[in-house]
């Protein structure tokens, strides 16, 4: 299982891979409070990111969470992945 | 029947219409600038007319005054490019807009008049009389790409819609759909006729100021698609006090069913069946995704299913009348069931949706073919087989991926292989048709006909 700092970094490279390959950037401030979609993507560019995420790190917080829930800031999309990865 | 009809039972001080706390519309009001459009309009009587509006507040004011005085409404989407085809198709004679458009339409157009509080002549009530049973065109995406054209009568779009309108006083809809959609269509139907107000969406406004606005009209119900509410779940929705939650268009998982069970507690949870071609089917009122497995023997409202041995979901729909508008092909089997195109699968005692017959990927409301993703595909150098299908995904419901099988000497491992093909369909596709996870394989099975296996 890799660990929070790898999980952490393999997010944020694959939202900027996202960001990149869409032609878009990231809010200039991109950080924990950022909320997802004020972040310069939107909703298809994170569902590219969370099936990204999922090829790398082999799970999908949001398909196995039994407790339903969406991630509205960048804290909380990365929480979503460390608990499950632990 | 015509919408106007609905002036003679709703008290003249209720209000109908909103676009924000500040411009809220009684019945009275709408009433008197219905008189005053058609009194303007009085050439369209008996005509064939398409509608086309970017706001969806001017649609709606389009319909209210031609439903029961144009003998046909084709409902055009906005900033659709086959807007064209679609007038030509649809056989009508007048386009009425509310601004001249940038492109020249195959038909004379005429500009609808402003909406305006100060109306003159509204005093001449025969100009509320029914002229026609207007028909209600309305577009599907065929699976060739091509619109398919769909008329209906209102009598058969309104038929599962409650005329209460002392229970219709408490609910306010907010309108997230366009109101050219299928969809939308029913969210302004519904609450029409049950002398609810409806709180429309102004275009080009984000979804988190929408969502600020029909907050501060006091919207207590909406209906969206499953990736709308996620959207929705993920965005600021403080202000929301929903009473009623519903979700259509897509396929509504479990997941997003009980986010919104433990978001909205006391809200009415609904997930209905219902699409351009079928028109309103049933819903689904239990808080679990796909449908009880008895409501093929307890049809639902009246509305027959049946499952045929591919899994299709069939319809047959109670005294409805809905056709294709154009072209020879008939909507309906010999018994009067409508293939709806989906495929349906039996797990446990309720049927699951699995996707489309046709293999179409519907990403977050989106319709996306295969075939023409991977023509696309295989246009780039080096690609000699490819296949598209749909990867299932928490928030869009689908998206796409692609499996390409290369030319010899090709070198797929290479970072350069990947994305100079995602750059390519970025040339020709639009965002949620490029393949979202592409992947290189030796082989794609292919099957006894020699097309590439879809299931």
């Amino acid at each position: 299982m890799p660990n929070d700092s790898t999980i952490r970094a393999t997010i944020e490279t694959v939202i900027r891979q996202v960001a990149d390959e869409s032609g878009k950037d990231l809010a200039a401030d991109f950080g924990e409070e950022t909320v997802l979609l004020e972040s310069g993507l939107d909703s298809l560019d994170f569902a590219i990111v969370v099936a990204r995420l999922e090829q790398e790190l082999e799970f999908d917080p949001f398909s196995a969470d039994s407790n339903p829930w969406y991630p509205r800031t960048y804290a909380d999309l990365v929480r979503a992945y460390e608990s499950l990865g632990r | 029947m015509q919408l106007i009809d609905l002036f003679e039972d709703v008290p003249a001080d209720r209000l109908l219409w909103a676009i924000s706390p500040d411009e809220e519309y009684t019945a009275s009001q709408l009433r008197a600038w219905c008189i005053h459009s058609r009194q303007t309009l009085l050439d369209l009587r008996g005509k064939k007319v398409a509608v086309l509006a970017t706001g969806d507040f001017d649609l709606a004011l389009m319909l209210l005054c031609l439903d029961g005085w144009a003998e046909s409404l084709t409902l055009l989407t906005a900033g659709s490019d086959q807007i064209s085809d679609a007038i030509c198709a649809s056989g009508c004679e007048v386009l009425l807009v509310r601004q001249q458009m940038e492109f020249a339409p195959p038909i004379p157009v005429r500009v609808a008049p402003p909406f305006s509080l100060n109306v003159p002549n509204a005093s001449n009530e025969a100009l509320l009389d029914q002229h026609c049973r207007t028909r209600w065109v309305l577009s599907s995406s065929g699976t060739t790409g091509q619109p398919k054209l769909i008329s209906h009568s209102l009598s058969s779009l309104v038929r599962t819609v409650s005329r209460d309108l002392d229970r219709g006083s408490n609910f306010v809809w907010g309108s997230l759909y366009h109101v050219s959609s299928f969809a939308g269509i029913q969210v302004l139907l519904q609450s029409w006729f049950a002398g609810s107000k409806l709180v429309f969406s102004v275009a080009g406004v984000p979804l988190s100021k929408r969502i600020a606005s029909f907050a501060a009209c006091g919207c207590n119900a909406l209906s969206a698609t499953p990736t709308l509410w996620r959207v929705l779940m993920m965005s600021d929705h403080g202000g929301l006090r929903l009473r009623q939650v519903t979700l259509g268009g897509e396929i509504a998982d479990q997941a997003i069913l009980d986010a919104l069970r433990a978001r909205f507690r006391d809200a009415n949870l609904v997930h209905i069946f219902a699409s351009t071609e079928a028109g309103v089917g049933f819903s689904v009122r239990d808080g679990r995704e796909g449908f009880p497995a008895r409501l093929l023997i307890e049809p639902p409202n009246g509305v027959r299913l049946r499952v045929d041995a591919q899994g299709h979901l069939w319809l047959k729909p109670l005294n409805s009348d809905q056709r294709l508008a154009h072209g020879k092909q008939e909507l309906r089997d010999e018994d009067g069931f409508i293939d709806t195109g989906d495929v349906v699968e039996l797990v446990g005692d309720r049927y699951q949706f699995r996707g489309r017959s046709t293999g179409a990927i519907n990403v977050g409301g989106r319709k996306v073919h295969p075939q023409e993703v991977e023509s696309w595909l295989l246009r780039y150098p080096g690609v000699r087989l490819a296949r598209v299908s749909a990867k299932k995904n928490p928030i869009m419901g689908s998206i796409v991926q692609a499996t390409v099988v290369l030319s010899e000497g090709c070198d797929g491992a290479s970072p350069d292989f990947k994305s100079g093909l995602t750059r390519f369909c970025r040339e020709h596709l639009e965002p949620y048709k490029i393949p979202a996870i592409l992947r290189v394989a030796e082989s794609i099975p292919v099957s006894d006909t020699g097309k590439i296996a879809r299931t």
